[in-house]
């Protein structure tokens, strides 16, 4: 095949080689490339060992959480949110995750070629319901005075990952004081959020059913 | 003693519209009409045509037949407003749009909606190439609809801007694909409001009504 030059090189499938716009667009629109790169890439590099600074904070049982990402010897916290590790999931048991899940959210906040990163990933939750349409009066009345309005979606307070910076570890408290008031789970995080912008990549709701395998015991 | 501007605090805040060709300008001038039964924000026009209630702001074409869509990416050189919400010509005002606004205000940098179509139909509007390339560098995004958008000017708006511009030159087609690409090199704070701001009961989206 013509590299970006035009001269003829010999590639095997599985390598990475640099090639004109046209010819590019012919093999991807036929699926005989794809662009190297992406969340499978970035995926494969923190299955193959760059999670020594991830960790999952559980919100609830541990040994659970210990048996569900063993395989990649993540390490594991339990208790009230927080961030113990440099990129931390925080999970509330209650929202089914496997190994492979886990892993594409610490690569949505990797780093890439020296640009800014995200500093945490949170899912919308499914169902298209906002604000207004849950918790008790007393609660959407205290968030619309927070954020303005109550048409705003919700996201899914059961995973969330997060990079540990100035700005999350100030939003993690934040979402942690909400809680221990008793406030529900959706609008805690919604004020918590709004209160401490970061650089959050919100995923549409069901993004983690995109990663899902089954997993053979 | 401290007092509080509020002829300044105005000019802080104003909307930005693209319209280029008669049903732009039509549908833009229908819109501005909306938006004033709501607010009093200044209005700038950015096209080949004036109109009444709007400052004109004109753009040069540099890409061959895509102005409006040129001119969107360049809106963070083109809004005269230190917060700029951009509204699509062929949206109608119903409610209060100063929760996108107060989100700037908050620190976020961008206050935007999530677009209707998501999961298997995520960005199917873009083209077939286009799309796949960014499904393999992104892998099921969340797809926002650009046509009611709150900004800010911060460096990391500028940066995102620019990379906005480099990614749709790419193709010139559409614009939510490129801005996909772009906010995933250069993030930024992105407040998100639900579908009654884009397409519902604040602000109707007569899609397609700006085109010739």
């Amino acid at each position: 095949m013509p590299d970006a030059s035009g001269k003829l090189v010999r590639v095997e499938v599985g390598d990475c080689v640099q090639v004109g716009k046209h010819f590019a667009r012919d093999k991807l629109a036929s699926g005989a490339a794809r662009v190297p790169g992406g969340d499978e890439t970035r995926a494969r590099k923190v299955i193959a060992g760059d999670i020594q600074d991830c960790g999952v904070l559980v919100r609830g049982n541990k040994r659970e959480a210990a048996r569900i990402v063993g395989k990649y010897k993540l390490q594991v916290a339990s208790g009230r949110v927080s961030l113990p590790f440099a990129r931390t999931l925080v999970w509330r048991p209650g929202l089914a995750l496997n190994p492979r899940q886990v892993v594409m959210g610490f690569a949505r906040l990797e780093e890439q070629d020296g640009y800014d990163a995200w500093e945490g990933a949170a899912m919308l939750r499914a169902g298209e319901k906002m604000a207004l349409h849950i918790g008790t009066a007393d609660e959407r009345r205290a968030t619309r005075d927070t954020i303005g309005t109550l048409k705003v979606p919700l996201y899914e307070a059961g995973a969330v990952w997060v990079r540990r910076t100035a700005a999350t570890e100030r939003f993690a408290a934040a979402w942690a004081g909400w809680l221990k008031e008793g406030i529900s789970e959706e609008h805690a995080l919604l004020r918590a959020l709004y209160v401490n912008p970061l650089l959050l990549c919100t995923l549409p709701a069901l993004w983690l059913s995109s990663w899902w395998v089954k997993e053979s015991r | 003693m401290a007092v509080e501007l509020v002829g300044e605090r105005k000019q802080v805040r104003g909307v930005v519209y693209v319209a280029y060709g008669a049903a732009a300008q039509r549908e833009a001038r229908l819109s501005i009409e909306s938006l004033r039964r709501h607010h009093g924000w200044p209005v700038v026009v950015v096209g080949d045509g004036s109109i009444a209630g709007s400052r004109h702001v004109k753009f040069t074409d540099g890409t061959g037949g895509l102005p409006g869509r040129w001119a969107k990416v360049n809106l963070d050189k083109l809004s005269p407003f230190e917060h700029t919400l951009f509204l699509d010509a062929d949206t109608r005002v119903h409610g209060d749009l100063s929760p996108g606004f107060r989100a700037l205000e908050r620190g976020w940098d961008v206050a935007i909606v999530p677009s209707e179509p998501q999961g298997d139909q995520v960005l199917a509007h873009v083209g077939e190439v286009e799309r796949a390339v960014t499904l393999a560098v992104l892998s099921d995004p969340l797809q926002l609809n650009t046509g009611v958008m709150w900004f800010r000017k911060t460096a990391c708006i500028m940066r995102l801007f620019e990379e906005w511009r480099r990614q749709w030159w790419s193709w010139r087609d559409k614009d939510q694909g490129a801005l996909l690409r772009a906010l995933e090199r250069a993030p930024v704070r992105v407040w998100l409001l639900g579908r009654p701001f884009n397409g519902g009961g604040v602000v109707a989206h007569r899609f397609g009504m700006a085109r010739e």
